[in-house]
């Protein structure tokens, strides 16, 4: 069987590229017979030319067996196609406008598809790059990566000594490890004491960590059994194969060379492979250290044998013919055995109720970590189906352009089906020529993609960037594919079938031109659909980037509760540096004074967290009057502030006073809630002077604030409240924070306020910015998604208004003796271009029709974006429907102008 | 020369030919020849189907092509059985002649 397949192959092979041997071959060996039997009827006596003609005769026809022998080839099919692409070149290359047109559109199409799926791919379904990725379980949330929380135990991050517990006890796993952050490091490549201080990107990861995920060094080595045992025993880094390359120029000489981190030599011991970036997806990472080495690294923090420090996130490999959920039923319950052991009381019951809110969470780590996934997945399935109506627009425009130039090529078809040609040929060839345009425009489609995921990672906000390999792989490449193909199969089957749909009388005539019946004939009923179908995706699009906007100007215009665009935050990184104590709390009070001199400034405060500065405190308060239902309604926020802070950030005092500096000595301490806490506790009451505790902290309220955001500009303020405290023992010892109100511009005052904080507190890195560039920077995600989507909707208006103009200009220029007929009877020209553009307004009504419900019941799928908008948005909603009826109006501009000129002579004479 | 063209179907056909070329290599022509003297005159293949079949048999790989010097000195495309055709031969011979002695069977039965 194998050999009769690679013969049959071979001759085939033959047949399409030796094709003019083969046929001179077939040609000789006709010959040759007919030689052969002409010399035999020679021999019987007859002579020459009689012999000659009765060879012939019962030869049969020569052609004919030729054309036998051809199909016998097995090749014809693949000829006709290699036929068809050289005519299709041929006749593109003639046209070349019509081929550049089309090959522009669907490159933009496909290549803004590709861009957008390889985005999708790379964060939110590849696997990781290791073996048997459906083995791995992730023991805590896969979102949660970042986050060096304390506090009451919950059940996403864990202790270390938790981690411990959960690998020992359980039998589902061959191993599992541990990882976490290591928060900003200070290393000094090269061993030596001074050098430039760099941060690269770090994690603290248990020793086991490459083998469980099966990883082997490239270069070097990995951690071994042994290292990672004892603390500070085993000074190694593992470092990847990006950092390796990128820092250390590959050189072999890096494998053994000692790096500082945080003052410590750790040795270089190997490389990770290529391709391998870690368990969590497209946050950058250098290097790895062994989890035993965080006391020396971070001596301050004492985390290890901490087990209310919950920093770390887990992933195990299941044991072979273990499923995942055997694995969630033993973890979730020997997990919180686990915890349970070492609270009592109101931890324990604490413990309980987080655990009933938020289960112990054990999923499938294939996909490994990432909480840019959780940050950015939303908007990027957005904008996969918004770049889905893209491709459909431009699928409806090109087969538009391909109907139109089957019905210009009308008579070279019909004569072609006259002297022969199947219908089944000529749609052969016509698919063939689209599928050409949809190949040459894949390929350009492709490297656009490439550049164009550049740029869309390049725009995120470069503090929390993404790092992903976006080179095509195989699943891109085959969405590419799968692509191309619907491409062509939209844009050229139905023009296809349109065009070859003759009835050959009738076409081969000339066609006269009949006064009377108007040219019904030359309609095209279907080219207005698809414009239609154009509009009203456009419609769609221009809904969805619409309210985007409008979220847009909330997010960055709209009421934060204080002075958004005129207070300043300052952030000066103390930790590691000689600002501990009491000189800390010296430096903040100084810092406040100094400012609070400068001119244009109003009013300055320090504070642990303030806003936008990322972290929060709270705890759980007992406040007299009030019996909570749960634990979880003695939960509010809080802040240590500075003294007149609520001035320094702008924000509403309702009730009673501002934290003062008398606050800073005073027993009990003067505190000021917010709203929500006021109505909270207090419901209408007037809560001034009222206490509350805290930890056996007693609190006097001395004033109720208005809500404001504190971090995440879209959620719910919490309750919270605010009480005067500079004991740098408490709270955030690693930095002092400033919250500046100024007078003037932000902008103006923020190169003075540097200069001042320098003064102050020299040699340290210092942060100082607008409260309005911060929340920026947190909504970039918001800005990126709603960027691309204008850039689609002016895409696709853009070729809606090519559809349209299309349309309407054929449509008119048929109708020209009937323009002519009207002139001559006394229309005015104004007239006759009314009728133009009422023609294109009646299509784009329609699409405006189609669009605005369609649009509506669409934007229930973003409403997860909006903010500060509902779904039914009358002011964008109502610039929309103007935007597409001012696209008809321009679309039919051209055709409305040439109509009013038509001399009633010309047109009657065009017979 | 009589002109009693019995109508072959294409599969006796493909029989015909490699039964013809289990003796030695032939070009087209002498196939024919050989196979209309082989049947004391009878079977005269119609050569519109001849070639067509030999281009058939040569993509299953039963038959293999190569260019020679014919008997009357002129270039001419020879045609040799293949093993694989060999064994095709035999095959499809057997099943002929048991097809064959069925059919007999049965016209014999009035």
């Amino acid at each position: 069987m194998l050999s009769h397949a690679l013969s049959d192959i071979r001759y085939r092979l033959r047949a399409v590229f030796a094709r003019t041997t083969v046929e001179q071959e077939l040609d000789d060996e006709l010959r040759f017979h007919l030689e052969r039997e002409t010399e035999k009827y020679e021999r019987q006596g007859m002579p020459h030319e009689a012999a000659l003609r009765r060879a012939r005769v019962a030869f049969g026809g020569v052609e004919q067996m030729k054309e036998a022998s051809r199909d016998m080839r097995g090749v014809a099919g693949l000829q006709s196609v290699i036929r068809d692409l050289r005519y299709a070149v041929r006749s593109l290359t003639r046209r070349p406008a019509f081929a550049v047109t089309v090959i522009a559109t669907l490159t933009l199409g496909i290549g803004a598809n590709t861009a957008i799926f390889t985005l999708v791919d790379a964060l939110l379904l590849r696997p990781l790059p290791v073996p048997h990725p459906e083995q791995l379980v992730i023991v805590s949330d896969p979102a949660a990566v970042n986050w060096n929380g304390n506090g009451p135990p919950v059940t996403d991050y864990v202790s270390f000594l938790l981690y411990r517990d959960v690998r020992a006890r359980n039998t589902v796993f061959t191993d599992m490890y541990a990882n976490g952050d290591t928060g900003e490091l200070d290393v000094t490549v090269g061993g030596a004491q001074e050098g430039t201080v760099e941060h690269p990107h770090a994690r603290f990861v248990t020793g086991n960590v490459f083998t469980v995920l099966g990883i082997h060094a490239y270069a070097g080595r990995t951690f071994t059994a042994q290292e990672d045992q004892s603390p500070s025993d085993d000074p190694v880094a593992v470092i990847t194969y990006d950092y390796w390359r990128r820092r250390f120029s590959g050189s072999r000489a890096a494998i053994g060379s000692i790096m500082r981190v945080n003052g410590v030599p750790v040795t270089i011991i190997g490389v990770a492979p290529p391709g391998f970036e870690g368990d969590i997806v497209g946050q950058p990472l250098d290097l790895w250290l062994p989890m035993m080495m965080e006391p020396a690294i971070r001596p301050a923090m004492k985390v290890l044998e901490d087990r209310e420090w919950s920093w770390l996130v887990m992933m195990g490999r299941l044991k072979p013919g273990v499923t995942l959920a055997q694995a969630r039923a033993e973890v979730s319950a020997l997990e919180p055995n686990a915890i349970r052991e070492h609270l009592v009381g109101r931890s324990l019951s604490q413990f309980e109720e987080n655990l009933k809110e938020t289960p112990v969470r054990v999923v499938s780590g294939a996909r490994g970590f990432s909480d840019r996934r959780a940050e950015y997945g939303r908007a990027l399935w957005v904008l996969l189906a918004a770049v889905g109506l893209v491709i459909l627009v431009v699928c409806a425009n090109v087969s538009s352009l391909m109907l139109a130039r089957t019905v210009a090529r009308g008579r070279e078809l019909t004569v072609r089906m006259a002297l022969g040609a199947g219908r089944g040929r000529l749609l052969q060839q016509l698919l063939v020529e689209s599928g050409l345009l949809a190949l040459v425009s894949s390929l350009l489609g492709v490297f656009c993609a490439a550049w164009a995921t550049r740029v869309l990672l390049a725009s995120v906000r470069p503090s929390s960037p993404i790092a992903i390999d976006t080179t095509p792989n195989i699943r891109v490449l085959a969405f590419t594919a799968a692509i191309t193909l619907a491409c062509t199969v939209l844009c050229g089957l139905l023009p296809a079938l349109r065009g070859t749909r003759v009835d050959l009388g009738t076409s081969l005539r000339m066609q006269g031109r009949n006064l009377m019946g108007g040219t019904r004939a030359g309609r095209i009923p279907f080219g207005r659909v698809l414009v239609i179908a154009q509009l009203t995706l456009s419609m769609l699009l221009l809904i969805g980037g619409g309210l985007l906007v409008r979220s847009m100007q909330q997010l960055l215009h709209g009421n934060l509760g204080m002075d958004r665009d005129h207070v300043v935050t300052v952030r000066v990184r103390t930790v590691r540096s000689q600002y501990v104590g009491a000189r800390l709390a010296q430096l903040r009070l100084d810092l406040a004074e100094r400012v609070r001199r400068l001119p244009g400034v109003e009013a300055a405060a320090f504070a642990d967290h303030g806003e936008f500065g990322g972290g929060n405190s709270g705890g759980y308060v007992d406040v007299p009057g009030f019996v909570p239902n749960a634990d979880a309604e003695r939960r509010v926020a809080l802040d240590r502030v500075g003294p007149q802070f609520f001035r320094a950030i702008g924000a509403r005092l309702l009730l009673g006073r501002d934290i003062e500096a008398s606050d800073l000595e005073s027993a009990p301490r003067a505190a000021v809630i917010n709203e929500t806490m006021a109505r909270r506790y207090f419901g209408a009451r007037n809560p001034l002077g009222s206490p509350f505790t805290l930890d056996s902290v007693v609190f006097t309220i001395v004033g109720v604030v208005g809500d404001f955001q504190g971090s995440d500009v879209r959620e719910k303020p919490d309750p919270e409240f605010y009480y005067a405290s500079n004991d740098p023992s408490q709270g955030d010892a690693g930095q002092a924070k400033l919250f500046v109100h100024v007078r003037v511009e932000p902008a103006d005052v923020v190169g003075p306020i540097r200069r001042v904080v320098e003064g102050v507190a020299p040699n340290l890195p210092i942060a100082v910015d607008p409260v309005n560039d911060l929340v920026r920077g947190s909504v970039s995600e918001d800005m990126l998604l709603m960027q691309v989507t204008m850039f689609f909707c002016v895409l696709t208006l853009g070729l809606a208004t090519l559809g349209l103009y299309g349309v309407t200009a054929y449509a008119s220029s048929q109708r020209t003796s009937e323009f002519g007929l009207r002139a001559a009877l006394g229309a005015e020209p104004r007239d006759v271009a009314r009728m133009v553009v009422e023609e294109a307004l009646r299509v784009a009504i329609v699409g405006v029709g189609m669009g605005v419900p369609a649009g509506l019941a669409a934007t229930r799928l973003i409403r997860a974006q909006l903010y500060g908008v509902g779904t039914i948005d009358v002011p964008s909603l109502s610039i929309a429907i103007g935007v597409l009826v001012t696209t008809a109006l321009v679309a039919s501009y051209l055709p409305a102008r040439r109509a009013a000129r038509v001399a009633p002579l010309e047109a009657l004479r065009l017979e | 020369m009589s002109d009693d063209r019995l109508d072959l179907p294409q599969g006796t056909l493909d029989l015909l030919i490699l039964k013809a070329l289990t003796l030695e290599p032939m070009h087209g022509w002498g196939i024919s020849e050989r196979i209309h003297q082989a049947s004391r005159a009878t079977l005269q293949i119609p050569q519109g189907s001849l070639y067509p079949a030999l281009h058939r048999l040569e993509r299953r790989g039963w038959i293999r092509a190569s260019w020679g010097t014919s008997d009357n000195n002129r270039r001419a495309k020879y045609y040799e059985l293949t093993r694989a055709g060999r064994k095709q031969c035999e095959a499809e011979a057997q099943d002929w002649e048991r097809l064959a002695a069925a059919v007999a069977l049965v016209l014999r039965i009035s």
